[in-house]
């Protein structure tokens, strides 16, 4: 996955998976690299507009 | 190998309560906790990895999958969505600290609707299955994974899978209408419907293939199509992999879409042809398997088009399937290929990338340089028309330094079909193996 996409781009699918999964329960340890297997930081964390 | 999350302790401990609390949510027999019982759950198609579970819970309605969901939620357990467990990258390989939620009892029919062509059935049905209770009315759903007997329709939306028919029809994504799917809260949601497209956001192509990271599909409406008038397969035998490439770049890059358009190199020609005898050519390097479909003029017509461009590729030979037995026995050669290779290889790495292809000649001679270098055998065996490879790379689980070598190897192809402008997978999902 780290050679197919960016950081950005896996830190976006982070976040759509974190908006069904909060808690990362389902099939955890697939398809993300594992040590970005976690939750992202969630709404609190994006980017905000100026 | 690949790495897996250390499981929770404090769920490993609350282990005798997990099961009670599941015992009190499903019927008589559908929680399994006996070691024994767990055992064929320890694995799916990528059997290199095992690991048994926490528990199997089998639910029979939508409203256990959910009341399940709900309590995993509550009680921090991971959850492992399964089908049949044919995936050849992992994503049904359960976590110690997990429960597997196997869908395999939910497996009915629930509404058939020809007039406006969608079938409602439940994950558990087989996909050939959903064929199977259409085709005496002259249907038949469209994608057809080499596993169909025994994958599900939840595990083929799990990993938006495909087949040799799809180059013509699209993959699961393009053929399923609707799906109800349970977040791991238990909620219950319906995403799409019956008809093409639904308004506002495309739920389902967030959804489909997403490996049961977002939630556990347990019902699905698929689009059903009439069965074609007719079909013929053509062989065509070639003198090299490059070359047979080539020629597949050129009938798709001629703008004629074939139903099918299959590749197997010289290894995967003499393993299928052992136990289909469909007359597979064993003096050839690499081998076209090109099915056309339509009333006999169409037919006619579209294989007179793609035998004057395989013409321009110096084949060795060109023939049409003469009969329905005929094409059905080039069929099981191809549909039971990895079987077969599993005859001369018990251990091989399924890779599944993705190139444009265009790419196919110059991707195809460097896997067998790779092949050279690595000193492991591969077979090529694929969905050429869409550039779906899926190079079958041999090697002794018995002996770490092989394994070790093959994975090099197939991380080595998967970053080439990146290079090319491809993609790491086709349709088997990142899973665990090509989560790094
Ligand atoms: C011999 C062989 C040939 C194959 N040929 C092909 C092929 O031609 N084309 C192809 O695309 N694949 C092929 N595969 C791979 C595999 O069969 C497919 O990925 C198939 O769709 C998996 O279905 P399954 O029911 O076995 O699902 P499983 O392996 O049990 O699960 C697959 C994934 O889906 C998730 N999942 C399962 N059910 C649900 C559900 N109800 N809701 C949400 N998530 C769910 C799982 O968590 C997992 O991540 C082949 C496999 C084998 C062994």
């Amino acid at each position: 996955m780290r050679v197919q996409f960016t950081e950005i781009e896996l830190e976006q699918q982070r976040r759509v998976k974190s908006a069904f999964d909060p808690e990362w329960l389902l099939n955890t340890a697939k398809v993300f690299p594992l040590q970005a297997n976690t939750p992202s930081a969630g709404p609190d964390d994006l980017p905000r507009a100026a | 190998m690949i790495a897996l999350p250390l499981p929770k302790a404090d769920v490993l401990i609350r282990r005798d309560a997990v099961h009670a609390g599941l015992r009190v949510l499903l019927p008589e027999g559908c929680v399994i906790t006996d070691p024994t019982r767990l055992k064929p759950y320890e694995t799916d198609g990528l059997s290199a990895y095992r690991q048994m579970p926490l528990a199997v819970v089998l639910p029979e309605t939508t409203e256990q999958v959910a009341a399940v969901l709900r309590f995993c939620h509550e009680n921090g357990v991971r959850v492992v969505p399964r089908g049949a467990g044919t995936s050849l990258s992992g994503g049904a390989l359960p976590l110690a600290d997990a429960v597997v939620i196997g869908m395999m009892r939910m497996n009915q029919v629930i509404e058939v609707n020809y007039r406006d062509r969608y079938a409602v059935v439940r994950a558990g049905v087989t996909n050939l299955g959903i064929t199977g209770a259409v085709e005496a009315e002259g249907f038949f759903y469209a994608p057809d994974p080499s596993s169909q007997l025994a994958c599900m329709i939840g595990g083929n939306i799990g990993m938006n899978s495909g087949g040799a028919h799809c180059l013509k029809y699209g993959v699961t994504a393009n053929n399923v209408l609707g799906v109800r799917l349970v977040t791991i809260e238990g909620e219950i949601l319906e995403l799409g419907g019956t008809h093409l497209d639904t308004a506002g956001y495309d739920w389902l192509g967030i959804v489909i293939g997403s490996e049961g990271q977002l939630g556990i599909a347990t019902e699905i409406t698929v689009r059903i199509l009439r069965a074609p008038e007719g079909t013929r397969a053509m062989l065509a035998a070639f003198e090299g992999n490059e070359v047979a490439g080539a020629c597949v770049a050129a009938i798709i890059g001629s703008g004629i879409i074939p139903v099918a358009l299959e590749f197997m190199d010289r290894p995967a020609i003499h393993a299928c042809e052992a136990f289909a005898h469909a007359g597979y050519p064993l003096d050839a390097e690499a081998m076209l398997i090109i099915e056309v479909e339509g009333s006999v003029a169409e037919q006619d017509w579209l294989l007179g088009q793609i035998k004057e461009i395989c013409a321009g590729f110096n084949p060795i030979s060109l023939k049409v399937s003469q009969s329905a037995e005929e094409s059905a026995a080039i069929w099981k050669g191809r549909k039971g290929a990895f079987g077969a290779i599993g005859r001369i290889s018990p251990d091989y790495l399924c890779m599944d990338g993705v190139i444009p292809t265009s790419t196919l000649p110059m991707v195809l001679r460097r896997i067998g340089e790779m092949s050279v270098q690595y000193g492991l055998q591969v077979a090529n065996i694929f969905h050429a028309g869409d550039g779906n490879l899926h190079p079958l790379i041999m090697f002794d689980a018995n002996d770490p330094a092989s394994m070790h070598k093959a994975e090099a190897f197939g991380a080595e192809i998967l970053c080439l079909c990146v290079e090319v402008g491809g993609c790491l997978t086709g349709e088997h999902g990142v899973g665990v193996e090509n989560a790094i």
